[in-house]
């Protein structure tokens, strides 16, 4: 009788390890697809000027003294990308490791410009603090409202004649990769380009 | 006080014992970044950071090892629940401000969890559980049988910890597939 309720026990116990296994493995794998899906393209927020248009001529200066143009023709034919961010925004943070390889693997055709408002004193700890001193930064409250930028971090592509490309909310590395898709496809967002697809199939 | 059989005492020192070392190697791993997730909770003036963050790691290793070693045992359920709730009323605190976006510093800066109630809830269970395991023994003499019922039962409330610990993490990230809801 012992015996019996002992092998009983046992294996009633290693169901139970193993259940709990497998409940802590299907969580997980729950977690990957969350993250996996997640990214549908930056999200645009529909204010500010439109994806194609011209964008408004701004020259700022950067924080290091450089004067920083936007709009108009490139003066070396690159794409320029402004990522707005603040001192004061947990996940901008998260996001300057994905900004810094950026900048080296799409040095060919994009400058990254980082955009911020408020207290320049908190900027430049910021940049000293996160070691920002090769971004060129500008402070401006005017580029901030130009772009209609409600919710940070946001980022716009300007492409070389000074034309917006794209735009968006960016909270992870594919929302910013996104963008680039999206600028390299001639799409607005990346939203559009899925709708443009589905339409093209219906078509045919 | 009502007495309880060592049995249930053991699995639960020796689970929160276990939760401890692993948050603790975490922490300790990377003193700085525990520090700088203190520092985001923003309940220390700069100056106490270091000596309060040095204080929790201190209770932390003071914890385990009461919890691990023979006769401590119940200072270290009571030292368990001095820490966590602690840590709960922090989390409160700034949730209570709005500051949901901070790193818990719960286990390191590998597994990121943002605040919120459910954490506090987890805390919450946890503390339920130290004080229960603060409770004296009945003292009943132990056999092989029962070594494997605490073998079993350790290991099985780890793996639910790991699981309510990954359905925390998630649940932000299913959030974001509904950014319109929010």
């Amino acid at each position: 009788m012992i015996d019996a309720l002992l092998v009983s026990h046992v294996i009633l116990w290693l169901v139970v390890l193993a259940l709990c296994a497998a409940v802590v493995a299907l969580v997980r794998q729950i977690g990957v697809l969350h993250q996996r899906i997640a990214p549908a393209g930056a999200l645009m927020l529909g204010q500010g000027p439109k994806v194609g248009e011209e964008v408004p001529l701004f020259e700022l200066q950067a924080l290091d003294g450089d004067k920083i143009r936007f709009g108009g023709a490139h003066p070396t034919r690159k794409s320029t990308l402004v990522f707005f961010l603040s001192p004061s925004c947990p996940v901008c943070k998260t996001l300057l490791p994905v900004l810094r390889s950026s900048r080296k693997s799409e040095r060919k055709w994009l400058d990254i410009v980082l955009a911020s408002d408020g207290d320049l004193q908190e900027q430049y700890r910021f940049v000293q603090h996160h070691e920002l001193s090769d971004f060129p930064y500008v402070v401006s409250t005017e580029l901030g409202i130009a772009f209609q930028v409600g919710k940070l971090p946001y980022a716009v592509i300007i492409d070389d004649n000074g034309v917006l490309r794209a735009k968006g909310l960016i909270n992870s590395r594919e929302h910013l990769e996104s963008m680039f898709e999206a600028k390299e496809r001639g799409v607005a967002s990346l939203q559009e380009y899925l709708e443009r697809e589905s339409q093209e199939q219906n078509v045919a | 006080m009502t007495q309880i059989d060592p049995v249930i005492l053991l699995v639960l020192r020796l689970t929160l014992a276990f939760i401890f070392v692993t948050a603790l190697a975490h922490k300790l791993k990377d003193p700085r970044a525990f520090s700088a997730a203190v520092a985001e909770y923003q309940l220390l003036p700069s100056v106490l950071l270091i000596p309060g963050t040095a204080a929790l790691l201190l209770l932390e290793v003071l914890v385990v090892l009461a919890l691990v070693l023979p006769g401590l045992g119940r200072f270290g359920a009571w030292g368990a629940v001095a820490s966590l709730t602690l840590y709960a009323g922090a989390m409160s605190v700034n949730l209570a401000r709005g500051r949901r976006d901070i790193d818990c510093g719960c286990s390191g800066p590998a597994l990121r969890q943002q605040l919120s109630e459910w954490l506090v809830l987890r805390n919450a269970t946890l503390v339920a559980l130290a004080v229960l395991a603060a409770q004296p023994t009945t003292g009943r003499a132990l056999s092989s049988w029962d070594a494997s019922t605490v073998a079993f039962g350790v290991v099985a409330l780890l793996l639910l910890y790991s699981t309510a610990n990954h359905l925390i993490v998630n649940q932000p990230k299913l959030k974001a597939l509904f950014p319109s809801y929010d």
